[in-house]
Formats: structure tokens, sequence, C-alpha cells
């Protein structure tokens, strides 16, 4: 009879405490659910939706028609404009990514000082970086470069004038421009250089300047090499921006002139919203999911041949 | 058991807020069908600020005069607008009056989201009578009535008369040539100096459709499977003007692009060039930021040719199918009355252009700045003398199309093409376009 009753009893305890699980993994579900809700509503859902969308011809107004890959095969073999766009991104990146990276630890390296107020400067030097993807700062560079704008002024002001041009509607200056405005926003991978930078032993430095080691050597064989998993880090996350750059294009030069500053995601949401051709905008989207994951494999690849972590004795 | 009912009350609130989340314009507007029996009617447009503080008085007035309905106003400006339709559109919620342009409306009516409304024209709910043919075909297709105008529009070349005379140049007439106004540009480049340029017409849908309409060929073939003029056209309209871009008189491609990214960027406004081709409907907006007197001309004229200008609508109201019987009738009424009535028009003042009833354009132009009289007097004289029927409604791919001439034609500035490329590039390319539109 005890024996009955001490099972029961456990029976009841691990029911109750197995409800209990439930109850308190509800309670959790509960609480992130407005952002569970929003990532199947607005990510996942999507997602689905654009996936199936890329195999169809869809203009919103009539419903989807399946066109099998047509889509992607059409991208590749007959539109010039698509292959202009990827060439254009993949300079953009190319040439964007390093220079701000270059900036960044320029600047980040500025800071690495113990003087007072360095936390004031490099807040006030992050500031572009919040601003940076704004329509104001877009149409402000838009003014900065125009024909009648203040560079042109500055130029003629130190008797330059023979440079000026209109920078913006010029094919062969309106993706410098873009860069520009990309390269000032530095201040996301310069505060996670700072970090960086603090972390290097202070030993290192002052046993390479016993030994003589000049500035340049310092740099070139303690910070470097001390600081390869925060530019591993910086190098994956300003690629994957970069590939996902539209503001400024869309804002400063509108993708033109002679489709030199059309980037894949402009390109993409012209067939998607002035031409209203979803399917094949949908299809682009994929493709620029595998070439961004594409480059992000590479760089994670050549990684362990370039990253340095001490943790793990220098492997 | 505290807790369990605190993680009941969650869940419920949360059920609750989706719920209301996803349904609050339903349940909003049901519960007023119950209580006040009002009806509600959705009209959407584009427009400047100038525009929505007339329309939203036009329909406080409406609403005045008929206190069941309830009116919900949908604005923008015109970029995102067909963006929100489109959504709209797929979402199976479009409102019961939409704005409409010429250029979208056989996309619009093909999809079948546009009602006849030629019940209500039987009716005598819209009394079309004394409209002339002209506007009332630009709004019909297959003889269906899918459209009322607003006001109507029209190229137009503006010019800075007190450029001309600071060159002692002479003004240009209605009914000059394409080669006046070749030779006229030299001049004006010669006087004025550097900084001042001519603007040319060597756009798609303004110049190059006047003059192939001149000659008496169109875009596209009747079916709107393919391009319909001869190649040769484009080359020879392009030509007209290849002795100014030599000798500099045209903007150099930057300040083109330039003035591409805004109707506030024109060249004329600036006085960067004397002359400006626009439409009709934009002539007040230029002139205020001008801040000088602009005369209006026509297009050149080819003598020997056929009329090239046309009058078209600047923008009409449509009601989509997603309207109910009863909405749909409202919605006739409700554009009756900004169409036709005098309160109306005394608060819109002609803003999207001359009306197309005869009777208010007598009636609004006394109450008119002189500006604006000259727009009406300019589609008064295009009317009489001028103009002749409006070309066939765009096929889908338009928007499209346009883009790809605009691209071409920048091309070309730039001196990356030719005439002949850009001609045969245009053709094969639009064809493309339009292939894929009409499957």
């Amino acid at each position: 009879m005890s024996q009955l009753r001490t099972d029961l009893s456990t029976n009841i305890k691990t029911i109750s405490s197995r409800k209990k699980v439930v109850m308190k993994n509800i309670a959790g579900f509960l609480f992130i659910s407005p952002w569970l809700i929003g990532f199947i509503g607005f990510v996942i859902g999507p997602m689905i939706a654009s996936f199936y969308l890329s195999f169809t011809s869809y203009d919103m107004l009539t419903s989807a028609k399946w066109v099998g890959l047509k889509n992607y095969i059409s991208m590749f073999t007959d539109d010039p404009r698509f292959w202009k766009a990827l060439i254009v991104t993949l300079k953009f990146v190319v040439i964007a990514v390093p220079l701000k990276l270059a900036f960044a630890l320029f600047v980040a390296m500025l800071f690495n000082t113990s003087h007072k107020g360095q936390g004031l400067y490099s807040t006030i030097y992050y500031v572009p970086s919040i601003l940076g993807g704004s329509v104001a700062v877009a149409v402000m560079w838009r003014l900065l470069f125009g024909r009648d704008g203040a560079v042109n002024a500055m130029l003629e002001g130190v008797g330059l004038g023979i440079i000026t041009t209109d920078w913006i509607n010029s094919p062969d200056y309106a993706l410098s421009v873009i860069i520009l405005l990309i390269v000032w926003q530095f201040g996301a991978p310069m505060l996670i250089f700072l970090a960086g930078l603090k972390n290097i032993p202070k030993e290192l430095y002052e046993a390479a300047a016993v030994d003589g080691a000049g500035f340049i050597s310092r740099f070139i064989k303690i910070t470097i090499p001390m600081l390869t998993p925060v530019i591993f880090f910086n190098l994956v996350m300003q690629t994957i921006h970069g590939f996902m750059i539209f503001t400024q294009g869309y804002l400063i030069t509108g993708g033109g002139p002679l489709d030199e500053t059309l980037f894949f995601s402009l390109y993409l949401y012209e067939s998607a919203f002035e031409y209203f051709k979803m399917g094949y905008a949908s299809a682009m989207a994929w493709i620029m999911l595998l070439i961004i994951a594409f480059f992000t494999a590479v760089i994670f690849k050549t990684s362990k041949s370039w990253v340095y972590y001490e943790s793990e004795g220098g492997r | 058991m505290m807790r369990k009912y605190l993680v009941l009350f969650t869940v419920l609130l949360s059920i609750t807020f989706l719920v209301i989340g996803c349904s609050t314009e339903e349940e909003s507007s049901s519960n007023q069908d119950n209580t006040d029996d009002q009806i509600e009617l959705t009209i959407a447009w584009w427009g400047t600020s100038v525009h929505h503080e007339k329309y939203l008085d036009v329909i406080e007035l409406f609403e005045e005069k008929n206190p069941n309905v309830k009116i919900v106003p949908q604005y923008s400006g015109w970029n995102g607008y067909w963006e929100k339709l489109a959504t709209q559109a797929a979402g199976s919620n479009l409102p019961d009056v939409i704005q409409m342009d010429y250029s979208r409306l056989n996309e619009y009516v093909s999809r079948d989201l546009i009602k006849d409304l030629g019940k209500y024209q039987d009716e005598g709910i819209l009394n079309l009578e004394d409209v002339s043919e002209l506007y009332i075909d630009s709004g019909s297709i297959n003889d269906k009535l899918y459209a009322i105008a607003l006001g109507t529009n029209s190229s137009v070349l503006a010019y800075d008369p007190a450029m001309f005379e600071e060159a002692g140049v002479e003004p240009l007439e209605p009914g000059y040539t394409w080669d006046e106004y070749v030779e006229t540009a030299r001049e004006l480049k010669d006087k004025l100096g550097d900084e001042t340029y001519v603007n040319i017409m060597d756009g798609l849908g303004d110049g190059f459709i006047h003059y192939l309409r001149q000659h008496g060929q169109w875009l596209y073939n009747d079916e709107n499977t393919e391009i319909g003029f001869d190649k040769q056209m484009l080359v020879d309209y392009l030509n007209i003007f290849e002795p100014l871009r030599e000798e500099g008189v045209v903007p150099t491609p930057e300040m083109v692009a330039a003035a591409a990214k805004g109707n506030e960027h024109r060249l004329i406004i600036d006085g960067e060039s004397p002359t400006e081709l626009i439409t009709s409907s934009q002539v007040s907006f230029v002139r205020e930021l001008t801040g000088r007197p602009i005369e209006l001309t026509t297009l050149p004229d080819l003598p020997g040719g056929e009329k090239g200008h046309f009058i078209k609508p600047s923008l009409s109201f449509s009601v989509t199918t997603h309207a109910t019987d009863e909405t749909e009738k409202l919605a006739a009424e409700f554009i009756d009355f900004f169409t036709t009535s005098k309160e109306a028009n005394d608060i819109l003042l002609g803003i999207r252009g001359t009306p197309i009833f005869p009777e208010m354009q007598e009636y609004l132009y006394p109450k008119l700045d002189e500006g604006t009289q000259k727009v009406f007097d300019y589609i008064t004289l295009l009317e009489e003398e001028y103009a002749r029927e409006l070309y066939p409604v765009p096929p889908a791919g338009q928007g499209e199309i346009d883009s790809l001439y605009d691209r071409l034609m920048e091309q070309y500035r730039y001196g990356n093409i030719s005439a002949e490329e850009l001609a045969d590039q245009f053709v094969s390319d639009a064809n493309e376009i339009l292939v894929e539109a009409s499957e």
C-alpha cells in the first residue's frame, strides 16, 4: 500500500514537474514572442515566398505564373545590366571595404592613447556611422559634390578651378563619391579596432622597443598580427554590408550615370518596383544571397592561414 | 496559481493585440456601418502638398453635403504611389477611387482592376454630353469608359522672354519649324555666352513622339506587340540636333543628368537655358520656381506634315473593381462633384490643368491669374489649330521602355554610341520588353 502510494506520489511529482517545465518554457516563448512573431512573419515567411516567387513571373496585379528556371537563366544569358550591376557592386566592395578598414584602423590608432577626452573623441568620430545610412547625409553628399557644391567651391578657392566637375553626374567619378561616403562611415569598425588595440599587451611593444624596433616594424610585426582576429571580423561584416549597399546609391546617384553606380540591390529594386518584375527581382535576391555566402565562405576558408589566435597558441 | 493566471493573461493579451493589429480597419468600419449607417469611401491620389490641401478641402465639402459619407483619403507623392497601389491590388484591398495616369490605364484595365463607368453616364450621374470626344476617348478602352479626366495636359515649350530679349533674338511664335528651332538655339547660345546653353527636345515621351506623329507614325504596332516605327526616323530625329551637339550649344551630359534628378533642377529655373520642354500642368510650378515671367509656345511644326500635338488627360479618377455596388455609385457621384461642381472648381482653380467640361472652363477663366490663363489659352490654341487625336493607350511595358530610352540616350550624350547604334539597340530591346509584357 505504501509502495503504491510512493509510486503515485512520484508519478504526480514528475507530471507536475514536467508541467512546470512546459509552463516555464511557455513563459519564455511568450517573452520572446514579439521577436518570434516578427521573425516568422517578416523574415521566414517572406523568404519562403520570395523563393517561390523566384520561379514565377509576377507583377503584383495578376497572380504569379510558374515559369521554372526562366528568371535565373535569362539573368545570366540575356541581361547585360545584371552583369553590369554585378561588376559595379564587386568593384565597390573590393575598393571600399579595404579602404574603410584601413581608415578605421588609422583613426583607431590615433585614439589608442591615454589622453584625456579620448572617449569623447571616439564618440564624436562614431557619429557619421550612425548618420551614414540616413537620407539627410545622402542629400548632403549630393549637395557637397554637385556642380555648384561646396567641394567645387573649395577647389576654386584654392585655385584648382580647372579640375572642378559635376562629381555625381560624371561616369568617371560617381562611384568614387559613394565610396568616399562609405569610407567616412568608419565608426563601427573603428571602435572594434580600438578595443582590439587595447587588448594587445604593452610588454610586446616595450620588448620590441628595447630591441630597437621602429614604429613601422612594430606595426607590421606586432600590431597587425595581434589584430588579425579583429580584422577578420571587420572584414566579414563590412563585406556583407558592402554587398547590400542601397540607400546611398538610390539617393545620391540613382544608379547613374551610364549605370556606373548601378548596385545590385539598386537594380533589384528597380526590377521589382519600377518594372514590377517581382519574380525576376526575387531570383536576383537569391543570387545575391549566394554571392554573399560565397565571399563570406572564401574569407572564412582563407582565415586559417592569416588569422592568429593567441588563445590557440598561435596556430 | 498566481503564475498560471499571469501566463494565461499574457497569452490572451498577446492574442488580442494580434487580432486588433490585423483587423483595426475592418472593425472600425463595420462598427460605423452598424451605428450611423455611414458609408466609407476610400480615395487615393498622388500630388504635392498644394494638391493635397485642395483635395482635402473638396472632400470636406463633399462630406458636408453628404453627411452619411465618410471619405478616407490616401495621398502621397508620385514616388511610391504605384508601388503602394500594386501592393494593395495584390492584397485585394485597393481604394474605391484611384487617381489614374494615362500610361497605366491599360495595365489596370487589362487586369480587371478598373470598373466601366458607362452605367453612370447612362444614369446621368456623370454627364459628359458637352465634353469633347477627344477627352472621352482618352479615358476609354474598347468603348468602355474607365477614367474621367480631372484636367488636360499637353507638351509645351516654355521660354524665358527676358533672355530672348537680352540676346536680341525673336521669340518662337507657334508654327515655327524644326530648322528654325535649331537656328534660334544657335543664335541664343552665340549671344548669351559660355554659362548658358539651349535645351533641345530629345526625350522619347515628348519630342520624339511629336516628330513621329508629324510623320504619321506611332511607336508601336496596333497590337502593342512590337515597335511600329521606321528605325531611320529615330536616327533622323537625333540628327536634327547633331550640329548643335557638335557646336556645344546643347547642355553637357552632366548637366542633363543633374537636371533629370527632379523638376526643381530644370535648367530654365537657374537661367541656364532659355527654353525648356515641359507639360502644361508643370507651367505654374516652373514659373513659381524661376520667379520670372514665362511664355508658352508650341513644339516645332513640320511643313507639309501631320499635326504632332495632342492633348491628354493630365490625370483621371478611376473606380476600382474592389468598390462595392454601394461605394461604386457614391464614387461616381464624388467624381462628378469633383469635376463639375462650381464649389469644387472654386477650390481647385484648375490645379490639374484645364477642365474637360467647357462650362467649367468658362466659369474658371476669369478667376485665374495671368499665368494660368496663359495655359488655358495655350490649350485652346492647340484644340483649335495644332492638336489631333491622342495616341493609343501605351502598352504595359511602357515604364521599362521609357527608362531604356533614357539609358541609351545617356550613352549617346556621353558619346559612347552613335545615333544608329542607339536606334538599333532601342528597337531590339524594346521589342523584347513588349513581348515579355504581352505574355
